[in-house]
């Protein structure tokens, strides 16, 4: 008697280790990982745009409360602090909007074609530097921070077009040729680092056309001397 | 005696034996999945995060929104008591609106972008986040033909506006965006059209790289404000009078 209960327990156990053998062996791992590394990788993206956003838009809001604070106090003491936040802002667009020279750290980058001589068959394409070649440069340099931004001393703003005219390349309106000065001002190591760290797009071009990229202590950047009013473009009433 | 001491010598070692294999195949699986069950948590707990942030964002934004409009109250009653006050408040309302920190309507173009479904199956390589070039092109084309203010799915195309690829998909002044990409421009609408679809020009190449590019003129394009403001740390005016 004694000895079939050991017996069956023993083969209950058998069966019991043998059936897990099995299952573990059958499980495809492929089962547990229906969220691949790309997923995860695009949820975190998200997850720190939006926390960047939320960063900027709590920025914002401490703006905002300063300056409602400031009109509240202004309503009681009369405007002479509301003149001069106007005047403050005014003086910060006008930076912003490059109606002055300014100054500061930051880098200048040459760009200018390759003059090796080629054979006849050669697509000298290759060796010119192109209106799409600056037009990225410049967004590396703006995602590094970037505060004012000029080539060949015409300042960069948001109504700048950058484009290949026949055998020169306009911006502004203004034609130019090779080579090309792009200066700019910012945080001067990142604005290095975005045109020539490895990966970059800076640093491929290297290998094509002719860029070179130096910090400077202080450059100065000129003022935009072209029009800056809208034509076709009115503002939205915000009263609601 | 010594014959059933053989039996669980047997017994013994074929257990053994089980156990061997047994931990085997556990640590085969569990290195095959590298930390098997962590990713579904991770992406789980991300989930939570991304929703605890979305909340935050909305209630941010109408906070924001909020108090502008009593600011612009305050602003409203302090420039109706001082004629100074008003041109100021007018001069800053124009500068603001140069720099993209207003909404502007007028005539324009809306450019809907948008990837064939088969081509998002194939997957990579095709995207939009591989071409973001191409959007910079775009940007500048509209320039040169004299576009008054941009904006690509309601992200304001500013002085400081980059753009930047981030896993499969494009991040537009740090925000995350992807196609289809609905671009809204204010100027004159014949010649942005003519500058975009010249041979060989932008809505060409999109063309070329497969994306859907439709066109269409409109008199009312809205283009929304830019929502976050710059400040500068580096730049200074170099007029000494200005301070």
């Amino acid at each position: 008697m004694n000895k079939i209960i050991k017996k069956t327990t023993l083969l209950l156990l058998a069966g019991f280790v043998s059936f897990s053998t099995v299952m573990q062996i059958k499980s495809k791992p492929e089962k547990y990982t229906h969220v691949t590394f790309e997923t995860i990788k695009n949820a975190v993206n998200e997850l720190g745009a939006i926390k960047q956003e939320n960063q900027a838009l709590l920025d914002m809001e401490n703006l905002n409360k300063a300056r409602l604070e400031q009109l509240i106090e202004a309503s009681k003491k009369g405007s002479d602090n509301l003149i001069k936040n106007y005047k403050a802002e005014i003086e910060e667009r006008k930076i912003e909007l490059g109606y002055y020279d300014v100054k500061g750290p930051g880098i200048i980058i040459k760009m200018y074609d390759n003059d090796i001589i080629r054979p006849d068959w050669y697509d000298v394409n290759f060796d010119v530097v192109h209106d799409g070649d600056i037009q990225i440069i410049i967004n590396d340099l703006r995602l590094a921070g970037a505060e004012a931004i000029s080539v060949n001393d015409e300042r960069l703003t948001s109504k700048s077009g950058i484009q290949c005219g026949g055998p020169t390349i306009w911006v502004n309106d203004v034609a130019m040729a090779t080579p090309f000065y792009i200066k700019a001002i910012g945080d001067p190591n990142k604005l290095y680092a975005s045109v020539t760290a490895p990966n970059t797009y800076g640093d491929s071009l290297k290998e094509i056309v002719g860029l070179e990229a130096s910090v400077v202590d202080e450059i100065t950047i000129k003022a935009y001397s072209g029009d800056r009013n809208f034509k076709y473009a009115k503002p939205i009433k915000e009263d609601s | 005696m010594i014959k059933i001491n053989k039996g669980y010598i047997v017994v013994g070692s074929v257990t053994v034996l089980l156990g061997i294999i047994l931990s085997l195949t556990f640590k085969t699986v569990s290195s095959t999945l590298g930390d098997s069950t962590m990713p579904s948590q991770r992406v789980q707990q991300i989930a939570v995060e991304l929703k605890k942030e979305k909340d935050l964002n909305q209630q941010l934004k109408t906070s924001n929104d909020e108090l502008e409009k009593k600011i612009r109250e305050y602003e409203e009653s302090a420039a109706n008591n001082d004629a100074y006050v008003n041109s100021l408040r007018n001069d800053a309302l124009l500068y603001r609106s140069y720099a993209g920190y207003t909404a502007l309507t007028g005539e324009g173009l809306i450019i809907d972008i948008t990837e064939p479904k088969a081509i998002i199956e194939i997957g990579e390589g095709l995207g939009i986040a591989n071409n973001t070039d191409l959007l910079l092109k775009m940007i500048s084309t509209l320039n040169a033909a004299g576009a008054e203010a941009i904006s690509i799915n309601d992200k304001r195309i500013t002085s400081f506006t980059e753009i930047e690829r981030a896993g499969g998909h494009v991040m537009i002044n740090g925000q995350p965006t992807n196609t289809p990409l609905t671009v809204r421009v204010i100027g004159n609408s014949d010649y942005m059209n003519s500058a975009l679809n010249i041979k060989n020009g932008i809505v060409d190449e999109l063309r070329h790289y497969n994306f859907y590019v439709n066109i269409t003129k409109e008199n009312e394009v809205v283009v929304q404000k830019a929502d976050k403001q710059r400040t500068f740390k580096h730049s200074k005016p170099v007029d000494e009078k200005k301070e």
